[in-house]
């Protein structure tokens, strides 16, 4: 198609020392308004409209960003990506589509895509994810899963173990030591940590300085996906399989095949795919459901999980053969409490990389929110800085961050154990770490919490021992326990607060 | 001033058709001073190659030009401040893929009007840049 400006390959060299960039788009007015945001932004531009000048304007320039639509007029957009990563695997493709659909999104980023756009986009949206894009970031995950937010690669490379780590402290220091040391066998790694530790960065990372990092990475939340169609997600199914299945569908350890398969939450995988689990690290094979012969394949499993494995072993909810063949090599991602400085450092690179995505300008932290964050427990560990400076960086216009920026809940969400009480940051702050503490009952009171002991008591009081004792589980953590008991932390909250009332 | 040879649609009884001025107005922003006439002219083209395309793909019950013209249409309709258009042009490529032809025929007619109604405010505007 030919416009007023044709269609054929154009350049917007302005003679800087850019790297080029690819755009793949057929819809001539769409060509031009994205090249004038991006040369706007100093970007050079090259333009291609149709699958193959694309492919040859790639094979010429080699660009280290491709920005592509997924419907081009002589050929399908994922087919071309495919070609383009065959050529060179390292260069980000940004997908653009004016198709939403889930499907065609976790299509695109398990066949390689380094981002997923859906037009209309803002420009502020279009130029981060070139900005991520040119700069190694990912701002999705590579594999696209339906687990709840987890916090983004934060730009910034301290450690050769990995690019999306930051902070210097000496205990991540020993994790990149042992990341770069396990990565190159092919023994099972099992990760633990608390929830916002790292731990699928840390997959990534295990991933990536082994000698599988040219194959897949598929990850896989054994929490998130219902259990009756894991069994599918992990090992695939034949068109016919089951009500629903349309059509064959390889699995995720197949997808793996040549590279690694990261199990997050494995704690959570029932009984009956633990045990088809065990068979597959057993034999090697997978044996999509409805299919007949089973396959062999070459992957290398990555674990993780925020429980204790081993207690989940003695409740009766892990089998223990399966424990002992993917508790190979253990890394345990420390909380951020035990990171020393690292918290200011990530939660400057994030200030930085948000307030870029806004189009907003702050200078740094004062030396109070310093104090503040080296003091706060982080319950949430990166994850939930990362939340707090997104916070101040949407509601706030830029300069200095202090400590009126923060959020409001930023205090009750760091009520921790009495061991580990969050600092006075007000009145009502200490009241609520004391609540939770007061609660909190003693570690010995918790085998007192017996199903006999309940028996007779009224429901609000049998309610209320089972609270404690979660509480005194999970270390006087309102959120930990709120998981657990799988309510909101506000509905905890609010029990506390009745109860000290 | 060019006598606009459409008659624009009378868009207080229809403000869901009307465009974006916000997005619009960024849309030419990018685009500088210099290159906004350039821009308007070349949606205009587009969106009168689309409207053909479209026409013929609905005649002749072609499901796969359907699509790629309305996947078109979507982008562009967004990026340019015409949500409605945006939207039926997602319904009209979801439809288009499931290959249900008396679905897309209906859907086909809204996306027809709309289209018709969209290229108008857009001709219109750039009648008002001096420059049809």
């Amino acid at each position: 198609m030919k416009g007023v400006l044709g269609g054929m390959e154009r350049s917007d060299s302005p003679g800087r020392a850019t790297p080029p960039l690819l755009l793949v788009e057929d819809t001539p007015s769409l060509q031009m308004i994205y090249r004038s945001v991006l040369t706007g932004a100093g970007y050079d531009v090259h333009i291609a409209a149709t699958a193959a000048e694309g492919l040859d304007a790639f094979s010429r320039l080699s660009p280290q960003v491709v920005l592509l639509d997924l419907i081009l007029p002589d050929r399908d957009g994922l087919a071309l990506m495919r070609d383009i990563l065959a050529q060179r695997p390292e260069t980000n493709v940004i997908v653009i589509t004016a198709n939403a659909s889930i499907n065609k999104a976790v299509e695109a980023m398990r066949s390689g895509a380094h981002e997923f756009l859906v037009k209309p986009f803002d420009e502020t949206r279009f130029l981060g994810a070139v900005g991520n894009a040119i700069a190694g970031r990912t701002g999705l995950r590579r594999p696209v899963e339906t687990a709840p937010l987890i916090a983004p690669l934060v730009p910034g490379l301290v450690a050769p173990s990995s690019h999306a780590f930051i902070g210097t402290s000496e205990v991540m220091c020993r994790i990149h030591a042992k990341i770069r040391s396990v990565a190159r066998s092919m023994a099972t790694v099992f990760i633990t940590g608390e929830s916002g530790t790292g731990k699928e960065l840390c997959a990534l990372a295990v991933h990536d300085n082994s000698t599988r990092a040219g194959g897949p990475f598929i990850a896989l939340n054994c929490g998130a996906i219902p259990q009756d169609l894991l069994e599918s997600e992990v090992f695939g199914h034949m068109k016919g399989s089951f009500t629903g299945a349309i059509s064959d569908k390889p699995g995720a350890a197949t997808a793996a095949d040549g590279g690694t398969l990261f199990l997050d939450e494995v704690c959570e995988m029932a009984p009956a795919l633990q045990t088809k689990l065990l068979r597959f690290l057993q034999t090697s094979t997978v044996q999509p459901v409805g299919a007949t012969r089973p396959r062999k394949v070459n992957v290398r499993i990555v674990c993780a999980t925020n429980r204790d494995p081993l207690d989940a072993v003695r409740r009766g909810q892990f089998r223990e053969d399966l424990y002992y063949r993917l508790f190979v090599v253990p890394i345990h991602m420390p909380p951020l409490r035990d990171r020393g400085d690292d918290v200011l450092d990530i939660a400057e690179a994030a200030l930085s990389r948000f307030a870029d995505e806004e189009g907003r300008r702050f200078t740094g932290l004062s030396e109070e929110v310093k104090n503040l964050f080296r003091r706060l427990p982080w319950p949430g560990n990166v994850r939930q800085v990362l939340n707090v400076i997104r916070h101040v960086v949407v509601l706030n216009d830029g300069g200095l961050v202090t400590p009126d920026m923060l959020p409001e809940t930023l205090e009750r969400d760091m009520v921790m154990t009495s061991g580990r009480a969050a600092p006075a940051l007000s009145d009502r702050s200490a009241a609520l770490s004391s609540q939770a503490a007061e609660f909190a009952a003693p570690a010995e009171s918790v085998d007192t919490v017996s199903l006999d002991g309940l028996i007779g008591r009224p429901l609000a009081d049998i309610e209320r021992a089972v609270i404690e004792a979660t509480l005194a589980r999970c270390e006087g953590s309102v959120p930990r326990a709120a998981r657990m008991l799988a309510l909101s932390p506000s509905t905890l909250y609010r029990k506390l607060e009745a109860w000290k009332g | 001033m060019t006598p606009i040879a459409t008659p624009l649609p009378p868009v207080s009884a229809q403000p869901r058709l009307a465009l974006d001025g916000s997005v619009w107005d960024a849309m030419l922003e990018a685009a500088g001073p210099q290159d906004a006439v350039w821009l308007v002219r070349q949606i205009v083209a587009d969106l009168n190659w689309m409207r053909d395309g479209l026409t013929a793909a609905l005649a002749q019950g072609d499901a796969t030009t359907l699509r790629r013209v309305s996947h078109a249409l979507a982008g562009l309709g967004g990026t340019i401040g015409a949500p409605h258009l945006h939207k039926v042009a997602q319904r009209l490529s979801d439809t288009a893929r499931q290959e249900d032809l008396a679905i897309v025929a209906t859907i086909g007619v809204e996306m027809q009007d709309t289209l018709a109604c969209v290229l108008a405010l857009v001709e219109h505007r750039l009648s008002a840049m001096g420059a049809a």
